[in-house]
């Protein structure tokens, strides 16, 4: 059967392909190295993505730099060439992905990696635009690990022990995500074992079974080895969505709580309603002054885990707005489940409604965009100047994020209601029309 | 105190891909759709590049900001189509522009993929052209593989000419800018721009990516082609310059390329060649004369700060890419001490034996290696690279990949070095010239 075609204009698409999503995933293994079999363009831009959070990445990600004639001809002499360092001094791992034209010569980039007697696990695999975009190609990436660790099924693992899965620095703002999501469990007394593709070292991958528990962060990331690592292993996960929010964050811990009770819950939740309180009395305060948060429309652009996590927090503890719209910037929205719910009006797939996107945009008079260098840049060029921009996703161009904020938890709720407090108030200094600021 | 690069690689070839080229050459062609014949996670590539360019030109070039860009579509390849062709999908997405923008001509920019699969793409324009009744055109190279970045956008600019451009009577006076250079608002069309103003020349056409396809008829009425670049040796450079002798031939329309006005002494040879070549000298000698008295008067203002300075020079690109003889000459018509040069490990021995003869040429500094190196950077000022340097305590000058037009990028590399010197002692960093 022919699938739906799907023709629309890219102006409104940001994701980037499964070359770059396999990339972030080894990238996020600190002693792993990683060839790109393809052409310098296509690995440029890849890495291009991921070197706002990794900037010394090109010092152990490389390109075989193929052409014309290795297409032809094929690509060993290239993968030779590029692997040979690698045979001196191996790297923990090495991970060789394919981009499209490569990965369709179909060289067995495995075996001659095997025959050049590079003593380190090697994972090999295809991972160009034909697999798809980011998410597919760190699940791809995620999948391809899993099966070189030949990993046994633990019958007892560390109770209070803990998997975060589905976690990259490919996301914008992740490193500081992930730092807030392992104090927050670590304050309820769990222990963080690992963060497969995020900061964990190669050869703590084989540690994975240790933990009782996987916990999925960004499900269309992290869903696909949690499912596998129970199939395998046994091993039990759960999806409880993102912490987005100190109402996000009780949500989030009671959640995780009801499948792997934790020591110190309590110490939690006082730290919760902590923030919530500190949170309520200081923005009471302030609003006698400046009004109420209010946008007449929001529109959050973002891959789907974050996106729809952040709308939810918005518009239920956040601010209030008159219409919210969530761009999902993904093609795999598809595995995950839209939330229901009477806060969320309107849901585009940036993948597929390109043109509504771009006409919803430019129709913005005032209101509040968190997303990208995308979403902003379409914006300006329909001249919709009095739009506040937060960004949540990448391309990030306007703004440079040099403190370790995150967006997740509780300093991620402090954080980014700081950021549109203070944002509300510039426009007013800027001067901003009192009816656009609103 | 050991010198290591950021990003440095030893460059096989230059493989850039054609379909962004295309998209550079159409991106603002009010009236075309173009249509990439790929995976769709390509096109993000061309919209990255168009949000980067955005926000350059916020800073630089705002009026570019405001040109819309025209639709930019994908096939969306697949697997299934890696398997049995993509010739059907390609027909429905060129169907598809049709009917929902009108547009007056089609262009598909082709992917490796559809190379590899031997999707015959020209012959599904040239069908779809007679089914549709608008021009649908397919370039001929494919991402990386048979031509690059250039190719994609010579080969549209091409297209267009042959296709919409017609004769017209000449009009005296005018102009028409082929190439890019950082578009129609950016440095180097300005300060071509201001160049012309010394012969009363105005641009009437910036072609191929700011002309839309109904003004592309008459775009032959300029009475000259100027063509924009850096470096003549530069082989896709040339591919301009074939395409400003195809215009000649069709139009009757002359061209200056053989020379581009980039750094003072090359600005005053093209504005005496362009003087010659249209008929006024005299002028030529005086927009020469005003250059010569604005570029000293710079130079003297920048001497105050960087005579007697110390510099190494780090050096990794490409012999057809870089100009060092500019660069070299302002430091020493500043009175810079260059204590000498280092190459990055990312030659090919001839590239490396190649731009050594053209460093040497121009200076008798040393080339660096090991302790010699170590010593002559703790004894600079200040480094001037062309990559930027791993190191917190080294003050860098970072050298203009795509200097400006006129000695723009002398103008620029003045003002940095001054920053940098300027820097208090504890702060090293980068300054962009």
């Amino acid at each position: 059967m022919l699938r739906p075609d799907n023709f629309s204009d890219v102006c409104s698409h940001a994701d980037c392909c499964a070359l770059a999503g396999a990339a972030a995933f080894f990238a996020g293994i600190p002693d792993a190295a990683v060839v790109v079999n393809g052409p310098l363009w296509c690995y440029f831009y890849a890495m291009r993505h991921l070197e706002d959070s990794l900037p010394l990445l090109s010092q152990r990600m490389h390109c075989t730099q193929l052409d014309n004639e290795s297409i032809v001809f094929g690509s060993e002499e290239y993968l030779r060439e590029t692997l040979q360092p690698y045979v001196q001094e191996p790297p923990a791992l090495l991970c060789i992905e394919s981009n499209c034209s490569a990965s369709l010569i179909g060289d067995d980039t495995a075996g001659i990696a095997r025959d050049m007697g590079i003593h380190c696990p090697v994972v090999v695999f295809d991972s160009g635009g034909l697999t798809g975009g980011f998410a597919e190609g760190y699940v791809k990436a995620s999948l391809a690990v899993l099966d070189t660790l030949s990993l046994q099924p633990n019958p007892h693992p560390e109770p209070q022990w803990v998997n975060l899965l589905g976690l990259t620095t490919g996301y914008y703002n992740g490193v500081n995500d992930r730092r807030e999501l392992v104090r927050l469990l670590q304050l309820a007394g769990y222990t963080v074992n690992t963060c497969p593709g995020d900061g964990t070292f190669a050869g703590m991958l084989s540690d994975i079974p240790r933990a009782a528990l996987n916990i999925v962060v960004h499900e269309e990331l992290g869903l696909a080895m949690a499912q596998a690592l129970k199939d395998r292993l046994g091993m039990p996960f759960i999806v409880p969505g993102i912490p987005y929010g100190t109402a996000g964050t009780k949500r989030w811990f009671e959640a995780i709580q009801a499948v792997l009770p934790a020591p110190s819950m309590p110490a939690a939740l006082s730290e919760i309603e902590r923030v919530r309180n500190g949170l309520l009395l200081r923005i009471n305060d302030f609003k006698m002054t400046w009004d109420e948060l209010w946008f007449d429309e929001v529109v959050i652009a973002a891959p789907p885990s974050t996106a729809f996590g952040l709308a939810e927090a918005l518009r239920t503890e956040w601010a209030d707005t008159g219409h919210l719209t969530v761009i999902v910037q993904q093609a795999a929205a598809g595995s995950v489940q839209q939330p229901t719910g009477s806060w969320l009006d309107t849901v585009y797939s940036a993948a597929v409604d390109g043109e509504n996107i771009q006409r919803h945009l430019a129709q913005m008079k005032s209101g509040l965009v968190m997303g990208s260098s995308n979403e902003s840049s379409l914006l300006r060029r329909a001249g919709c100047r009095a739009v506040q921009l937060f960004p949540v996703a990448f391309p990030v161009e306007e703004r440079i994020l040099l403190t370790d904020a995150p967006f997740m938890g509780l300093r991620g709720a402090q954080y980014i209601q700081e950021c549109l407090w203070n944002e509300k108030i510039g426009q007013i200094f800027r001067g901003v029309p009192r009816e656009e600021q609103e | 105190m050991a010198i290591k690069a950021k990003r440095i690689m030893k460059r096989r070839n230059s493989c850039s891909c054609s379909m962004p080229g295309v998209w550079r050459a159409l991106c603002y062609v009010e009236g075309a759709v173009v249509i990439f014949h790929s995976p769709r996670a390509c096109a993000h590539i061309a919209r990255r590049m168009d949000i980067n360019s955005y926000y350059r030109n916020i800073r630089d070039a705002y009026g570019e900001c405001e040109l819309k860009s025209v639709p930019l579509l994908s096939s969306d390849l697949e697997e299934d189509e890696a398997v049995f062709g993509g010739e059907n999908r390609l027909r429905r997405a060129i169907r598809y522009a049709a009917e929902k923008y009108h547009p007056k001509a089609i262009f598909i920019a082709n992917s490796c993929v559809s190379g590899v699969i031997g999707d015959d793409t020209e012959a599904v324009a040239a069908e779809m052209e007679e089914e549709l009744g608008i021009v649908v055109a397919a370039v001929s190279a494919h991402g990386y593989l048979d031509g690059e970045y250039f190719a994609g956008y010579i080969d549209t600019a091409r297209m267009l000419i042959d296709r919409f451009m017609q004769p017209q009577p000449k009009q005296p006076g005018t102009v028409m800018l082929l190439g890019d250079c950082g578009g129609v608002y950016g440095e180097y069309v300005q300060q071509i721009k201001r160049l012309l103003q010394y012969f009363s020349l105005r641009v009437t056409a910036h072609f191929p990516s700011f002309i839309p396809i109904d003004q592309l008829a008459s775009a032959p009425s300029a009475s000259l082609t100027i063509v924009l670049g850096r470096y003549k040796a530069d082989e896709r450079q040339q591919e301009l310059v074939k395409l400003a002798e195809h215009i000649k031939d069709r139009f009757a329309i002359p061209y200056l390329g053989d020379i581009y006005p980039v750094g003072f002494e090359q600005t005053k040879q093209w504005l005496q060649r362009l003087g010659a070549m249209i008929g006024r000298p005299e002028q030529a000698a005086r927009a020469i004369a005003a250059e010569e008295q604005a570029f000293a008067a710079a130079v003297e203002q920048a001497r105050k700060v960087l005579a007697g300075k110390k510099i190494v020079y780090c050096v990794g690109r490409l012999a057809q890419y870089f100009q060092p003889e500019i660069d070299l000459a302002l430091l020493k018509r500043l009175g810079i001490q260059l204590l000498g040069i280092q190459l990055f490990d990312c030659y090919p021995d001839t590239e490396r034996q190649l731009l050594l003869q053209r460093l040497q040429a121009c200076t008798t500094a040393p080339v660096l290696a090991g302790v010699g190196a170590e010593m002559a950077l703790r004894d600079a000022n200040f480094v001037l690279t062309t990559h930027e340097l791993l190191s917190a305590e080294i003050k860098q000058v970072y050298t203009l990949f795509l200097p400006g037009a006129g000695w723009q990028g002398e103008r620029d590399l003045m003002r940095a070095m001054t920053r940098i010197v300027c820097r208090q002692t504890s702060r090293g960093g980068l300054v962009y010239a």
